[in-house]
């Protein structure tokens, strides 16, 4: 039965077609084709770009621009894609020109495809079209055309994986992904879901809303960061076995980050430039940088305004003042003791007596009088002076050193100055929590006050 | 015609003629393309390749009337030509012209390059117009009409190399090369032994009509938009003016000092259509472009002194536009 079945079903002959419409077949076949390749190429970029929208975008809650974006990407691939295609030859001649290359057809589908039949004598065409539907009928455009993946793709869909895996796997871009206010308020949201931990939670939100506030500089922002995650260290120290400690540990972590970050950012700018002569012992000296020793720190937060922007365009005068031994290793030390006596100092509300002795130490030019802490500053010198963002302090007059026969580095090296100083940032006074500081006496005229 | 008609006269003529010419396939061929496309053509080799013997068999095979004229340096046109004569009849004395040897089907010019320019001057209202004016009378030629024309390359001296106006009236050149050791051993064989076999009449009769078909036949093969563009391009990259920007050919812009001339497009096309009819096909390919671009332009392309300083021939250049101009 089978048998019989197959022998009766002998197969068609195939029908020759037209080869003008197999021309034209392939020719739809090749803009489907074409589709799927664009399709297929501005995906992957698409696609990672909404993830990397969305995973910075959900964070800082801002759905439209990513709308907008994903829109403006989708639209800039498709006219990209669109270019191309113009700029390609028509696509009935590609696909003639294809055929005759499968076939062997020297030609015979191209002329076919290109030549006007109005314009050519009708015997030769049709001669023409018989030669070439003979050819055509062997070629089976499934078979002779199948899809393939373009290399572009592949590239597109390898270039958008790394970008993807880069930004999960690489900390610094990942934790750029979103900002810093929302990483804290992540951890207060975490936080705000164990009950005896709502308290922090509340610290932690209205820490994030402190981040936001765009009046606040970068420093005050870290002192703010380092007084909640001493808060925060102290609480998971004492707890350390009870329920939530691991949130806590988070919370702790992120502020860690936060607290990185603005250092860095604070890093970057921060840069002293004084022509005082640096003859520390290797431990301080880099006094310009985000993290100094006590006094570093203080005279560094108040020249950032002055120099710190020029310090970052010109980062090779980072480099020159570093220059020294244990320059590096005196900026490391002097990072951590400032960083602990800073937080302190702004949580009790008072001027440090330290002098940064567990920070680097910084022999600046002359001794600074050791001794009693200066006179609280605001008070005694009224308020036009403390309504001040900073007291600038001009220099005194310099003495230079003997100059026969030095060379200017030397030179530069002898240069005294004439009375010690310091200048101090100032609280803003309208700030919402200010606590009532007390700033430091600049040092030339601590004798005339006291 | 038919096409096949076409092929299976050509195909007879090409036997004919290979019974006599050992070798040259090729020279043979393309002297019966330029010849049903209505094209002169130019053979260069040096002396005893068998040039004369090739037209001979040729205009035999085709059944055509066939003159021979021997250049020299004391030619003069009227020589070619003809003249006007004094007659003396019926008691009275008048002009009668007496046609020269041009007023064959077949003209072999025989080493061309030896005659005056005056008198290959003569020649050349003849290839291009088909019709001669002697004391201001103008005489038509027969069709079909083919000046076949000889010269040597390597004799030089005494010689008046053709200028280039009158180069470009041939459709090919073609260069005839020494035989290869087995050709040469087949040479041997048919010439020097008591046989000696003569090509015979491929065409009826009526040769000159079933002549004049296959030339409107050629004439009419298909081609393509994209394949004459390619010619175009082909032909337009030989002018060193043309080549500028990043797509320029340094060969041209050094070794050329002038390009081929429309007629040099022309003579593609034409030669490329003989080409497809003979293969059996009635549209050109790019095969058929590249097959007759050498014998096509080889004659137009004028190089420069650098080029004749360094011995760099137009077959060279050929090929590198070849290779370099793009098909699409």
């Amino acid at each position: 039965m089978v048998y019989r079945k197959t022998v009766n079903s002998t197969p068609k002959v195939a029908k020759e077609e037209l080869p003008e419409r197999l021309v034209v077949r392939l020719a739809r076949r090749m803009a489907r084709q074409d589709l799927y390749d664009s399709l297929l190429m501005v995906f992957p970029p698409l696609g990672a770009s909404l993830y990397l929208l969305l995973f910075s975008g959900f964070a800082s809650r801002n759905l439209g621009s990513i709308t907008l974006a994903a829109a403006a990407l989708l639209a800039a691939g498709l006219l990209v894609r669109m270019g191309v295609r113009r700029a390609a030859p028509p696509r009935v001649f590609v696909a003639a020109r294809l055929l005759d290359e499968r076939v062997d057809g020297k030609e015979r589908f191209m002329t076919l495809a290109t030549l006007g039949s109005s314009t050519a004598p009708f015997f030769l065409m049709e001669r023409l079209r018989q030669e070439a539907a003979r050819l055509g009928a062997r070629v089976d455009l499934g078979r002779d055309f199948p899809y393939r993946l373009k290399h572009s793709f592949l590239v597109s869909l390898i270039a958008s994986l790394i970008i993807v895996l880069g930004f999960r796997l690489w900390p610094p871009m990942a934790s750029r992904g979103s900002s810093d206010p929302a990483r804290v308020r992540q951890a207060a949201k975490e936080l705000s879901r164990i009950p005896h931990l709502a308290e922090w939670a509340r610290t932690l939100q209205a820490l994030a809303d402190r981040l936001q506030d765009k009046h606040l500089s970068a420093d005050e922002k870290r002192q703010l960061v380092q007084e909640t995650l001493k808060k925060i260290e102290n609480q998971s120290e004492q707890s350390r076995q009870g329920k939530g400690s691991d949130a806590l540990g988070q919370a702790k972590e992120i502020l860690q980050g936060v607290e990185r970050e603005l250092g860095k950012s604070q890093g970057q700018g921060g840069e002293l430039k004084t022509n005082l002569p640096q003859d520390g012992k290797g431990k301080g000296k880099g006094s310009g940088s985000g993290g100094g020793s006590g006094d570093d720190q203080k005279s560094a937060a108040l020249s950032k305004k002055d120099s710190g922007e020029a310090g970052a365009n010109r980062p090779e005068q980072g480099t020159e003042q570093k220059s020294g031994e244990g320059g590096q290793g005196g900026e490391k030390k002097g990072g951590e003791g400032g960083k602990s006596q800073e937080g302190k100092k702004e949580l009790e509300g008072k001027v440090s007596k330290e002098d940064g002795k567990s920070g680097g130490k910084s022999k600046v030019g002359e001794e600074i009088p050791k001794g009693s802490s200066p006179e609280p500053y605001g008070e005694t010198a009224g308020a036009g002076l403390k309504d001040g963002r900073f007291v600038t302090v001009q220099l005194p007059e310099e003495e230079t050193g003997k100059s026969t026969g030095a060379s200017d580095s030397e030179k530069r090296r002898e240069v005294r100055p004439k009375v010690p100083l310091g200048n101090v940032p100032l609280g803003r006074p309208d700030a919402r929590d200010a606590l009532p500081e007390r700033q430091h006496l600049p040092l030339e005229y601590r004798g005339m006050i006291r | 015609m038919e096409p096949e008609q076409f092929h299976e006269v050509f195909s007879s003529i090409e036997a004919e003629v290979k019974k006599v010419i050992v070798g040259h396939d090729d020279v043979i061929r393309k002297v019966l393309i330029a010849f049903f496309a209505g094209g002169h053509v130019l053979l260069e080799g040096v002396p005893g390749l068998g040039k004369t013997l090739l037209v001979k068999s040729l205009s035999r095979a085709l059944g055509l009337s066939f003159k021979r004229v021997q250049f020299t340096p004391d030619l003069m046109p009227s020589d070619i030509v003809g003249t006007q004569m004094l007659t003396e009849g019926d008691g009275r004395r008048e002009f009668q012209f007496r046609k020269g040897p041009i007023f064959a089907q077949v003209i072999l010019a025989d080493e061309i390059n030896r005659a005056t320019p005056k008198t290959q001057s003569a020649v050349l209202e003849a290839m291009e117009e088909r019709q001669v004016t002697v004391f201001g009378e103008t005489y038509g030629l027969e069709s079909p009409f083919i000046v076949l024309a000889t010269q040597n390359p390597i004799e030089l001296e005494g010689t008046y190399p053709l200028p280039e106006a009158q180069l470009d009236r041939f459709l090919f050149k073609l260069v005839v090369s020494s035989p290869a050791p087995a050709e040469l051993k087949e040479i041997l064989h048919r010439t020097t032994g008591t046989d000696h076999p003569e090509a015979g009449q491929a065409l009826s009769d009526n040769g000159a009509t079933v002549v004049e078909e296959m030339k409107s036949l050629l004439r009419q093969v298909l081609i393509a938009p994209p394949i004459e563009d390619y010619v175009v391009r082909l032909v337009h990259a030989t002018q060193p003016a043309s080549q500028k920007g990043e797509n320029s050919i340094p060969e041209v812009k050094n070794f050329l000092r002038f390009g081929a001339s429309p007629r040099g497009a022309q003579s593609i096309i034409l030669g490329a259509k003989g080409s497809a009819l003979v293969n059996g096909r009635v549209h050109v390919s790019y095969e058929d472009i590249e097959a007759v671009l050498y014998p096509a332009l080889r004659h137009r392309l004028i190089l420069s002194f650098q080029a004749e300083a360094e011995n760099v021939a137009t077959d060279q250049i050929l090929a590198v536009l070849v290779k370099k101009v793009p098909r699409n």
